[in-house]
């Protein structure tokens, strides 16, 4: 008996394919569900959503009290979720300590800040030292180790050896991946290993879905089976290969052969009985080029939050790097009615310059809780998506014009997830600040893994007499 | 009340820096300061530059008494433009669908502006699945309808395993590189078998092995294994240099001819070496030595150029595009069909344009969308094209920060360093004045004046040119452009000095030492796809040295890479 048809070809998907292929996933869900198991818990999240070039350090409050703070103009657009916040203001990132040669520019590291390690040599003009003689140069390089995303994506895929995807990485637009806009790596410590991100809601939804059937049992299976096939031919090729070739090129095989698991784990990927994992309406499928266009940057934005909540809805996985650029970016928002670069404006220091950047980030900040909805419109367990995902707003800079990371802003958004005490300001200017890395050591505390208390370089940390001030930030829980 | 702060400081990165007490006047990196040079330039004397002083060095070839000392030769997994163009040399007939899938992959970490460095070429989760689209993809094309005979013929009656086993025996030999061993042949023929297994047809068995191969590590890797026990530094094979030069030369596998030398014996001796790449270099298809540029000079960027409506108004459509096409033209004509020089290409009075672009730049004479050969007055080179100035540029207008530090890092090699953690303030700085204005004010300061007196003289005279590469008189505030720069801290410091304008500044570029080895560098990095290391001492001071020795023959350069210690040898790594 002959069998064959011809398979539809990933990336060549019309509206029309993704919508048959989102009925497609509703159709599935049935099977699917004897495969899965509601526990009636549900597991807890994390998003970073990243806004370029700091903000304007002046023009963030009027009040400052603890529970009745008044947010400045700039700010007004988490108003409305006021009483899921933790305003955090003052938060210091410590980059200055970092020894001459083992630290980027402000925007490069800033923009690493998710993953607090030193800068290792290699690949980048800007930034660098030589020796005393001039001798011996080295260019900056990428962070040597990996980024919160990663890493806690890697401790809840050892907690649940099931779950597809270990995070995702999601970037709007700005070109090409170098040093300037790429935020997550891998790691481990020591190794400077950056993750390009997607750019692309629609590659995204088709991998995240790829095993759902988009057009019939049969073909699934038959593809599903041509796979499996060459996965066990890459894993033996790469297993014959490892013994023979040096202690470098091994761990750039072992990197494929973790991915290879990684996919093979993906082809498998069952949503279980979730009732809010269904299909999505991209709309209009856009080519990678389009989904670069800095005029698209708001329909992108907005369709990677869908696919995040429905990720996480599906529970396909539970930590996202997203960013709304990279960091630097000069990226012109027309939309509002500007003429000029963020990133310009953003060096430029009278107060129209101000007044523009607040509006960029005001425009950002009213497009970034848009997650927040999309989370909370997804029922889980009684209550939302929302209430087990902790949103974490932040930049690469306090503010633009001088480079300055001693000052930011983050702001934490959660639901009801019974962590953190929310509906609440917290100021850090006073001394000692606390660090970035103090903040991140809370996120890993609130997706479960309280006894994290030293995660990354400890210069990062601000001491406090002979003892390092490590640990979570004070005050949110 | 604000407190005014220094402004317009960091377009790139680099501005100010804070001279501790007692401390002198910035001075940039110079990587591998004296020595790193081919010795052939200017090489001593203060100047008013005040340029770091290059004294002679030893030749580091000779400090090695005779061994043979090469850098590391780490295993490359293909790049994206490497993997399109293995796969369309393989199967023309696959050309556009390669193309297709290769640009769907998710862009490469740049390192040194390139996107090609082994250190950073791996496959992680996403770059997994994208290739098994791609793979998808291309396979199911591959044996779709009558393309089935062609790739795979398998007469009625014939035995269909011994057809697939054919198959996979001359497609794995082009893919892999070399004759695939029993062991290889019988893994690939688990795959079709798996496939027959689970009574699927020949067809969908061919679909499935090309399908596994498009996959394998022996196609995506370019790996040069180690005799077991080998260690110091060892003789490569006939059929790794084959790799070595088609990679080279192609950025592809080696063809029939170069393989079948390989096999036979005959790719052994220099000369040997020197006749393949001889005739690789009259190749068309080595002329995508135009992928070194095109990631060099930043023309990739032009694909996505943005420029706002309101200050350049009526641009012909896709500007970026065919700035980028202009570019390439330039390069490829003057490397291949013009004299090849490296001087030619920093000063050649011409360009390539069709119409449309001709139009753009105010030339006259050129009809039609095929790119022809103009003649440029006041403007020549490669750095004075549309595409390159461009790419360094804003939406809304020139950066002359952007530019200079370009000159100072990607044609110097020179490392600018990183500004200050926080940048004090400079006192306030109207956003009403212009880009000019603002820059001088910098200049005057002390605090800034280090690091902009390094970038800026090296971007003023490229102010004859406007963010979308037209030829100019004034800038966008109405201003008279002031071209006039200065070349500093260049290791040849006779060089040093104020010019007039970029046609000025180009003809230094053109007659320095620093210039013509850092082209030299940059190529070199492109092909090794790494930074130089010590052990490459030699490598490239016999490269730098024959380069000028051939007054900068682009060409030439690429024949000598293949006749280095380092290109038919190997450091065996633990």
């Amino acid at each position: 008996m002959k069998k064959h048809s011809t398979l539809p070809r990933a990336g060549d998907i019309t509206r029309r394919t993704v919508l048959r292929g989102a009925a497609g996933i509703s159709m599935f869900l049935p099977l699917m569900e004897a495969f899965g198991q509601v526990n009636g818990t549900s597991p807890k999240r994390l998003v970073t959503v990243f806004t370029a070039n700091g903000d304007d350090i002046d023009q963030r409050f009027t009040s400052r009290g603890e529970t009745n703070w008044v947010f400045a103009d700039m700010l007004t657009p988490f108003e409305r979720h006021r009483q899921h916040l933790l305003v955090l203001d003052g938060i210091n990132k410590y980059h200055h300590r970092l020894p001459a040669g083992e630290v980027s520019d402000g925007h490069q590291q800033g923009g690493s800040a998710l993953a607090p390690w030193k800068s290792g040599p290699g690949s980048y003009p800007i930034g660098g030292t030589c020796d005393a003689n001039g001798q011996n140069c080295q260019n900056i390089g990428w962070v040597l180790g990996p980024s919160i995303d990663k890493a806690i994506g890697d401790r809840i895929l050892q907690d649940n050896p099931s779950l597809p995807y270990r995070h995702l990485n999601l970037r709007v637009g700005d070109g090409g991946n170098n040093i300037w806009n790429v935020h997550s790596h891998a790691g481990p410590v020591g190794s400077q290993n950056p993750i390009n991100p997607d750019t692309n809601p629609f590659s995204v939804y088709t991998r995240l879905f790829q095993g759902i059937d988009f057009s019939g049992q049969q073909n699934l299976a038959k593809r599903l089976a041509m796979k499996r096939s060459a996965l066990d031919l890459v894993n033996g090729e790469l297993n014959a290969l490892k013994p023979k070739v040096s202690a470098a090129d091994r761990v750039r095989l072992e990197q494929h052969t973790e991915s290879m698991r990684d996919v093979e784990r993906q082809l498998s990927a069952q949503t279980g009985n979730r009732p809010a994992c269904g299909p999505l309406t991209l709309g209009t499928m856009m080519s990678n080029q389009q989904a670069q266009d800095p005029n698209n940057h708001q329909v992108v934005g907005q369709l990677f939050f869908k696919i995040i909540a429905m990720s996480f809805a599906c529970d396909l996985v539970r930590t996202v790097n997203f960013n709304w650029s990279g960091n630097t970016s000069d990226r012109i928002y027309r939309n509002i009615g500007l003429t000029e670069g963020h990133h310009t404006l953003s060096h430029l220091t009278d107060g129209t310059a101000f007044q523009k950047i607040r509006q960029v980030k005001k425009y950002l900040y009213e497009e970034s809780v848009k997650l927040h909805d999309e989370l909370m419109r997804l029922p889980e367990n009684g209550k939302t998506v929302f209430d087990s995902t902790l949103v974490v707003h932040w930049s690469e800079l306090s503010q633009g014009d001088t480079h300055q990371k001693d000052r930011d802003l983050v702001v934490m958004a959660t639901g009801d997830s019974g962590v953190f005490r929310r509906g609440r300001f917290l100021d850090f200017n006073s001394q000692p600040k606390r660090a970035f890395s103090n903040m991140l050591i809370s996120c890993w505390h609130f997706m479960g893994y309280p006894t994290v208390m030293d995660w990354g370089e400890p210069l990062l940390f601000n001491p406090q007499g002979a003892n390092l001030n490590t640990g979570p930030l004070p005050g949110l829980v | 009340m604000r407190p005014f702060i220094l402004a317009f400081v960091c377009l790139l990165g680099c501005d100010a820096r804070i001279l501790a007490p007692g401390e002198s006047p910035f001075d940039p990196v110079i990587p591998g300061g004296a020595g790193s040079g081919s010795g052939s330039g200017s090489g001593s004397g203060g100047g008013e530059g005040g340029g770091t002083v290059v004294m002679p060095q030893p030749n580091p070839c000779e400090l090695q008494n005779g061994a043979v000392v090469v850098g590391a030769a780490p295993m490359r997994r293909l790049s994206h433009d490497e993997y399109r163009n293995t796969i369309s040399d393989l199967q023309p007939g696959w050309s556009a669908a390669a193309s297709t899938q290769a640009a769907l992959l998710t862009p490469d970490s740049e390192s040194l502006g390139f996107r090609n460095a082994a250190a950073f070429l791996d496959v992680k989760p996403v770059l997994a699945t994208q290739y098994l689209d791609a793979a998808e993809a291309l396979a199911a094309q591959a044996v779709a309808g009558t393309n089935l005979n062609t790739l795979a013929p398998c007469a009625a009656g014939a035995n269909e395993l011994t057809c697939a086993q054919n198959f996979i025996r001359t497609f794995g030999r082009r893919l892999h590189r070399h004759t695939l061993t029993a062991e290889e042949v019988a893994r690939y023929t688990a795959v079709y078998t798996s496939a027959r297994t689970a009574m699927y047809d020949y067809r969908t068995g061919i679909e499935w092995v090309v399908f596994a191969f498009l996959n394998s590590p022996g196609f995506l890797y370019r790996v040069e294994l180690d005799p077991a026990g080998s260690s110091g530094v060892r003789k490569v094979s006939g059929l790794e240099l084959a790799s070595r030069l088609s990679y080279l030369l192609w950025q592809s596998a080696p063809d029939e001819t170069l393989l079948a030398a390989a096999e036979g014996g005959q790719l052994t001796s220099r000369p040997e070496i020197l006749a393949q790449a001889e005739r690789m270099l009259a190749d068309t298809k080595a002329r995508r030595l135009t992928a070194f540029f095109d990631q060099w000079l930043k023309w990739d960027k032009l694909e996505t150029m943005s420029r706002e409506p309101s200050a350049f108004p009526g641009l012909p459509m896709n500007l970026g595009p065919m700035m980028r096409a202009e570019a390439q033209n330039f390069v490829e004509r003057t490397v291949f069909d013009v004299d090849g020089k490296l001087g030619t290409l920093l000063t050649g009075e011409y360009t390539y344009v069709n119409q449309a672009l001709a139009t753009h730049y105010g030339l006259g004479g050129v009809t039609g969308t095929a790119f022809q050969r103009v003649a440029t007055s006041g403007r020549g080179g490669v750095l004075t094209l549309g595409g390159t100035l461009a790419a360094n540029d804003l939406a809304t207008r020139t950066s002359i920060v952007h530019r200079g530090v370009s000159m100072r890092t990607q044609v110097m090699c020179q490392i600018v360093p990183a500004p200050p953690p926080d940048i004090p303030a400079l006192g306030p700085i109207s956003s009403t004045l212009t880009q000019a204005q603002r820059l001088a004010m910098h200049r005057a300061d002390p605090t800034c004046a280090g690091c902009h007196n390094l970038i800026d003289p090296l971007g003023t005279p490229f102010e004859a040119f406007d963010a979308v590469g037209r030829a100019r008189t004034q800038d966008e505030a109405g201003n008279p452009v002031d071209t006039r720069g200065e070349l500093t801290r260049g290791k040849d410091v006779a060089l040093n000095g104020p010019v007039a304008n970029a046609s000025e500044l180009v003809a230094k570029f053109a007659q320095s030492t620093e210039v013509r080895d850092c082209f030299a560098t940059q190529l070199y990095r492109f092909s090794v796809g790494r930074k130089e290391e010590n052990g490459d001492a030699c490598t490239t001071y016999t490269m730098k040295k024959r380069f000028n020795e051939s007054g900068g023959d682009v060409k030439a350069f690429l024949l000598t890479l293949t006749q280095l210690d380092d290109f038919d040898h190997r450091q065996v790594q633990p």
